[in-house]
């Protein structure tokens, strides 16, 4: 019954697999991480893809945070499904959710999961959005911009 | 030779003991892919962001502070890792101690909860690794059996499910479907890596996406193959060719990891044929 609804509850999952209608895109959004304003981080060097993982996803997941005015999206996204009922639920926030102290720890956990993953002491970052279009033959960037920077304290 | 139990040709306590051995032996390979790669629990550097969705299990899990307690203390971190190296050894040294199998599945269940959610992405990941040994903690051979036989089901609704959620959702009919996808998944590796030869591919997809969009209808068609399995033994192994090529072509084409899910094929292997006890 969950899986005809859509819904979750490990291990009881949705093999949905790519079933669900992509809608065409305009531009794509890659994310640039560079460490000490030097070394471009690039996560096909690292054959297991569980590193690779690591080392996109939850920086994607920051920046949609980032993008949410701060707000965890999955906050959001229960705050539009329960409208008033919300309140509820909102004693959970804390334990369940990125508030203020992960959003603010992580580029530090960032650093040093780049740091050990590379072998590379790791004493700033610059993080870039790239933003790319598809031609019938290749992928062609067309801007870049900085998202995020940090420095060792 | 097996006992025949209705239709079934069930392994004797003696193939359980040696399929054990084959499991174990794989769970603890990819163990050591993990710890070589940096990706245990110790080597996480605790990680901060997690994503327990609206998955219960995972609220459960994070109510209680599970992940949070193990990755925030190093020491604790490396104590569960060992205890999960051990807990794995263990079972493929003694395949009977059911304490073993059901210490090794509980540890596995937290690193597979811990990994998940602090790898920001609600994500099936892992879970063949974690749903293969649950047959071993059955106390005889026959439930043994009749896990193992669950376990090959659990299987062939994988991709089933898979079927059925795009047949339904008529995503086979969507224009560019699997180009679309392709392109979305592609753009860093064509980013980064644009001179390798699967980026090559790649670009040699977006010039032919007739071929990429039939790859995909192919692929939803061996899904729906597996609705035979419900119904049959007799074509386990071509289903075993199947499930190998489906991760292999999600890989290929969309760059997506379903690889581990491939060790649930074990349950379409005929072990009667590989373990035999001469009399």
């Amino acid at each position: 019954m969950a899986n005809l609804l859509g819904d979750e509850v490990t291990p009881f999952f949705v093999w949905g697999m790519y079933s669900e209608k992509e809608k065409p895109v305009q531009q794509y959004e890659i994310l640039r991480t560079t460490i000490n304003d030097s070394t471009v981080v690039n996560i096909y060097d690292h054959p297991n893809t569980d590193t690779r993982f690591y080392l996109s996803t939850p920086l994607a997941y920051y920046k949609r945070i980032k993008d949410n005015n701060n707000q965890d999206p999955t906050i959001s996204f229960l705050q539009s499904k329960l409208q008033h009922r919300y309140a509820q639920i909102r004693f959970l926030e804390r334990s369940l959710f990125n508030t203020g102290p992960q959003q603010a720890a992580f580029l530090n956990w960032y650093a040093r999961y780049l740091q050990q993953v590379t072998g590379q002491p790791v004493r700033s970052l610059q993080i870039d959005v790239v933003k790319a279009h598809y031609t019938d033959k290749a992928l062609v960037t067309d801007a870049v911009y900085p998202f995020e920077k940090w420095e060792r304290p | 030779m097996g006992k025949a139990v209705t239709h079934i040709n069930f392994y004797t306590p003696w193939q359980q003991t040696r399929i054990a051995r084959v499991v174990f032996a794989l769970l603890l390979t990819s163990l050591i892919w993990s710890f070589f790669s940096g990706n245990l629990v110790h080597q996480l550097q605790q990680p901060v962001l997690k994503y327990p969705y609206v998955d219960l299990t995972y609220w459960v899990m994070h109510w209680f502070g599970i992940p949070e307690f193990i990755t925030t203390h190093f020491w604790v971190a490396c104590l569960f890792d060992l205890a999960l190296f051990t807990f794995c050894i263990l079972p493929l040294l003694y395949p009977g101690k059911r304490v073993f199998i059901w210490a090794f599945i509980i540890l596995y269940f937290i690193y597979f909860i811990t990994f998940n959610t602090f790898g920001a992405h609600h994500t099936n990941h892992k879970i063949g690794w974690l749903m293969i040994a649950v047959p071993f903690t059955a106390a005889n051979y026959k439930t043994f059996n009749f896990l193992w036989r669950g376990l090959r089901y659990f299987l062939l609704f994988i991709w089933a499910d898979a079927f059925l959620w795009k047949f339904f959702r008529f995503s086979w009919l969507h224009p560019d479907q699997a180009l679309l996808i392709l392109k979305k998944n592609a753009a860093a590796l064509l980013y980064y890596e644009p001179n390798s030869w699967k980026a090559g591919l790649y670009q040699w997809a977006l010039q032919h996406p007739g071929w990429i969009n039939a790859a995909y209808l192919s692929g939803i068609v061996m899904e729906g193959l597996f609705l035979i399995g419900f119904f049959t033994y007799k074509y386990d192994r071509y289903l075993l060719l199947l499930s190998i090529l489906l991760p292999v072509g999600f890989w290929l084409i969309a760059d997506a990891n379903f690889v581990e899910l491939m060790v649930l094929n074990c349950t379409l292997v005929n072990f009667h044929k590989f373990f035999v006890r001469v009399q």
